[in-house]
C-alpha cells in the first residue's frame, strides 16, 4: 500500500469529554478580560514628576553633549555599508580567483537631526539578486540545509528590517530603533556574506 | 507654558504604559521623566504622520524597554498542570484585571500590554524586544491563559 492511502486510512481519535466545556469557558473568560481591558484604571506618577523634567531640560539647555556620543551610530553606519561593498566585490571577482575583502571604519560626519540613511539599498538588492540567481543555477548547493538555514534567517531579518523601516517612517528617529536598525543590518551583511561565500565556493 | 500643558494631559496615560511595562513605581517615574525631556527635546521633529499621543507612547515604551535592561525571559506555560477548566466571574472590575496583570512574569507581562492594552501589532512588539513574531503571539496567549486562573482565584 502507498503511504497516501495508508495516510487517508489513518483512524480518527476522540477528544476528551469535557474539551467543549474548556473552550467555551476559555471564551467566556477572554470575553470578560476583554471587557475588563477597557476598564483598567489610568495610575498616577509623582507630584513633582514635572519638576524634575523641568530642571532636567534646564540642565541639558546649558549642558554639551560630546561630538563622539553623537557620531556613533553614523560609524557603525558607515562600517555596514563598507562591508555591503566588500560582499559585492566578492561575487564581482571570478569564483576561481583568490579574493581577499579589506575592511575600513570611517567617521561621517553627518546633522545628527537629519535621518539615518539607508544601508546602500542597491547592494543590497545586488547581493540579494546574486544569491537567487546562485539558486536558479546551483540548486543542490542551496538545497543544502546550512544555506537553507542562512536563506531562512536572511528571510527573517528582511521582514524586521521592513518593520522597523515602518516604525522609523511613523514614529521618527527614536534611538533605540536607530541602533535596532543597524543591529539587524550587521546580521543581514553577516548572513549575506556567509551565502556568498558558500554559493562562490 | 506649552511644554507643562502637554506633560499634565498625557502624563497619566503614559505613565500607566510605563508602570505596567516596569511594574516598579520608581523605575516608571524615571522612564516618564527621561521620556518627556526627549519627546521636548525633538518636538520639532515630529512630522504628524501619528497623533502627537501615539508618538508620545512609542517613546514612553522604548524609555520603559530601556529601563529595564536584563535580558527578556519569556516562560512556557506546563500544560499538563494548567488543564482544568476555569471560571472567570462576569464582574472582573478594571482595578482587579490590573492586579492580574501586574502578577504576570516580565516577558508575558509586557507583551501582553504592548498587545492587547496598547494595542502595537505583534511584528511592531518583535522588532520593539527584538523577538520573534512567534514569541510574542505564544506570550500573549500564555498571558491570557494565566490571567483566567489569576481572575478565576476571585470567585
Amino acid at each position: 500500500m502507498d503511504l497516501g492511502k495508508a495516510i487517508k486510512k489513518l483512524p480518527e481519535h476522540e477528544p476528551r469529554a469535557d474539551l467543549w466545556e474548556r473552550i467555551d469557558a476559555d471564551l467566556r473568560a477572554d470575553a470578560v478580560i476583554d471587557q475588563a481591558l477597557d476598564d483598567l484604571p489610568v495610575l498616577e506618577p509623582k507630584a513633582d514628576a514635572w519638576e524634575q523634567i523641568a530642571g532636567k531640560l534646564e540642565a541639558e539647555a546649558t549642558s554639551v553633549q560630546p561630538l563622539w556620543a553623537r557620531s556613533l551610530r553614523w560609524v557603525a553606519a558607515a562600517a555596514v555599508v563598507l562591508l555591503m561593498i566588500g560582499v559585492w566585490r566578492v561575487w564581482q571577482a571570478d569564483s576561481d580567483e583568490k579574493v581577499t575583502i579589506a575592511y575600513a571604519t570611517e567617521t561621517v560626519e553627518i546633522e545628527p537631526e537629519s535621518g539615518p540613511e539607508p544601508f546602500a539599498p542597491a547592494a543590497d538588492q545586488k547581493a540579494e539578486r546574486f544569491i537567487r540567481e546562485q539558486c536558479a543555477q546551483q540548486t543542490v548547493v542551496c538545497q543544502k540545509p546550512e544555506v537553507k538555514e542562512l536563506k531562512y534567517q536572511l528571510d527573517e531579518l528582511n521582514t524586521r528590517k521592513a518593520g522597523l523601516a515602518e516604525q522609523l517612517a511613523l514614529f521618527g528617529n527614536d534611538p533605540v530603533l536607530v541602533q535596532a536598525q543597524i543591529k539587524i543590518e550587521n546580521e543581514r551583511a553577516e548572513v549575506t556574506k556567509e551565502l556568498v561565500r558558500i554559493l562562490t565556493i | 507654558m506649552a511644554q507643562r500643558l502637554l506633560f499634565e494631559r498625557y502624563k497619566r496615560a503614559m505613565f500607566s504604559v510605563a508602570l505596567r511595562i516596569l511594574n516598579d513605581n520608581d523605575h516608571a517615574n524615571d522612564a516618564l521623566q527621561d521620556a518627556f525631556v526627549e519627546v521636548f527635546r525633538h518636538l520639532d521633529s515630529f512630522r504628524f504622520q501619528s497623533t502627537l499621543g501615539a508618538w508620545i507612547k512609542i517613546i514612553v515604551v522604548r524609555q520603559s524597554l530601556r529601563k529595564r535592561q536584563l535580558e527578556w525571559r519569556f516562560e512556557t506555560i506546563d500544560e499538563e498542570r494548567h488543564d482544568q477548566a476555569v471560571e472567570v466571574p462576569d464582574t472582573v472590575t478594571g482595578e482587579a484585571l490590573d492586579a492580574a496583570i501586574r502578577s504576570l512574569p516580565d516577558g508575558a507581562r509586557t507583551v501582553f500590554v504592548l498587545a492587547e492594552v496598547e494595542g502595537y501589532k505583534h511584528h511592531e512588539i518583535a522588532a520593539m524586544l527584538n523577538i520573534s513574531e512567534g514569541t510574542c503571539k505564544s506570550q500573549v496567549s500564555y498571558a491570557r491563559k494565566l490571567l483566567r486562573r489569576k481572575l478565576a482565584e476571585l470567585i
